[in-house]
């Protein structure tokens, strides 16, 4: 089944998006942290730039004292002085 | 990182690991980590070191997924149970003397210390603590060993003059305390006489027949209520009289009055206060015959109920002079003199009816102020037979 016929089928059943096309949810706590749900993995990660990878492509988050306070095979928590959170598909 | 959550609890319980990957692309070595179901979590970067934590158990896997992700991996921190027990146990002896100060802690806590009298107005400490000793409250005792209820029961049989006691432990002190019976007056057996000059007001008797009526001008000594002398058994005269009464105020206050100045000669020293009890911690070599002082808190420290000032006090050597004030400093002086003077004589169960004041220039040296005041109060007073 393909993206669309899926996105569209998704918004006529009222299902949630993220669910059914495999997205990632994304909460940005201010800037003091990012939580990020369904990724897949760590691609880039130094002090002031983290590279997350999702279904869709990676999501960037650029600041200061980046950590990793929590991380799981679906969920993610980013603490530090956020400054960019970028989504590139 | 959060301490005190449920899932760090368990992992202090099972231990676990601060690890450092060394190698270029730590990234990998932590999604395989987490693709094999490792708990992982603080993951820093400290310049070109990447650090993370995991349990101690799943850390003994990561060997194979180090080398599929060409990293290596070191423990740089150990926390959690499992570690303390295994550095215990080469302590024992450590351990040992932990546990047996605990122990002696414990035993010695189970003990009464001091024991603290308060409340004793006229039985002595001694007394008190003798006859709680006989009860078995002494100091060293063990307090599983000595009741309350026994002690206060000695204490309140032993001295019939007590009416109430009361006996608790805080820590090591056992706290005994008493209330003592208060003792009822003699009554002495007399008339009601008039303690000064008055306009009765109102008469109220208990006890005897009344001598005066509402309106009637009594002088000093005058009889108000006789008692029954006669009678078997005599009955004492007892009542009260309200009476207007009349006072005055005399002050005298100079229009010119002395003042200290600072000479300019100081001496300092400094002072240790424990408590409210000042400890001169250097030598005044001389102190003036008039001076000021003046106290700086250079340090303070409460240590429980005991407070430790360090305070730097300095002497100002002073001069009284003479200095002229005006009429009106001097008419507000008096007029507060007065009012002090008035307040010093009325007791709070009187009722000030009227006040005035006059005030006079004389010689233009001297503001002299007579105040005037009436009030309605008790006038009776006993006189023995």
């Amino acid at each position: 089944m393909s993206r669309k016929l899926r996105r569209e089928l998704s918004e006529f059943l009222e299902l949630p998006l993220d669910v059914s096309l495999d997205l990632p949810r994304v909460v940005i706590l201010g800037d003091l942290g990012v939580l990020i749900e369904n990724h897949r993995g760590l691609m880039h990660y130094s002090g002031d730039k983290l590279v997350v990878g999702v279904g869709l492509g990676q999501i960037s988050i650029l600041g200061e004292s980046l950590e990793v306070e929590e991380i799981s095979r679906e969920d993610m928590v980013v603490r530090g002085a956020i400054r960019t959170v970028h989504v590139e598909a | 990182m959060r301490f005190f959550t449920p899932r760090r609890i368990k992992d202090y319980i099972t231990g676990y690991v601060r690890v450092k990957i060394q190698g270029k692309n730590p990234e990998r070595l932590i999604n395989l980590c987490l693709s094999a179901n490792f708990p992982v979590w603080d993951v820093t970067v400290e310049g070109q070191e990447t650090y993370f934590s995991t349990s101690l158990a799943k850390y003994r896997e990561i060997r194979p997924l180090a080398r599929k992700a060409r990293c290596i991996p070191k423990i740089v921190g150990r926390t959690g149970l499992p570690f303390f027990v295994g550095k215990i146990r080469k302590r024992v002896w450590f351990l040992l003397a932990a546990l047996f100060m605990a122990g002696v802690l414990i035993y010695f806590s189970g003990s009464v210390w001091t024991i603290v009298v308060r409340g004793n107005e006229t039985l002595s400490r001694e007394k008190l603590l003798n006859a709680a000793a006989g009860a078995g409250l002494t100091p060293g005792a063990r307090k599983s060993r000595v009741f309350a209820s026994e002690v206060e029961y000695r204490l309140l049989t032993e001295y019939p003059i007590l009416s109430w006691a009361y006996v608790r432990f805080q820590g090591t002190v056992a706290l005994i305390e008493v209330v003592e019976k208060a003792r009822a007056e003699p009554v002495v057996l007399g008339d009601i006489v008039a303690r000064t000059d008055g306009l009765i007001q109102s008469v109220l008797v208990h006890s005897g027949t009344p001598h005066v009526t509402p309106g009637q001008t009594v002088k000093k000594g005058d009889v108000l209520i006789s008692g029954d002398q006669e009678g078997n058994p005599a009955r004492g005269a007892r009542g009260s009289v309200l009476a207007q009464t009349w006072y005055e105020v005399y002050i005298e206050v100079p229009l010119t009055c002395l003042v200290p100045r600072r000479t300019g000669d100081k001496v300092e020293i400094r002072l240790l206060r424990i408590n409210g009890r000042e400890i001169p911690l250097m030598g005044v070599k001389r102190i003036f015959d008039w001076y000021e002082i003046e106290d700086t808190t250079v340090t303070s420290l409460s240590v429980g109920q005991t407070g430790l000032t360090m305070v730097n006090r300095v002497f100002y050597e002073v001069k009284w002079e003479q200095r002229e004030i005006s009429l009106d400093e001097a008419k507000n002086i008096a007029e507060s003199r007065v009012r002090e003077s008035m307040e010093k004589r009325l007791p709070y169960s009187v009722k000030l009816v009227d006040w005035n004041c006059q005030i006079e220039v004389e010689h233009n040296s001297l503001v002299v102020v007579r105040g005037h005041f009436s009030i309605i109060e008790d006038i009776g007073e006993i006189r023995p037979w």
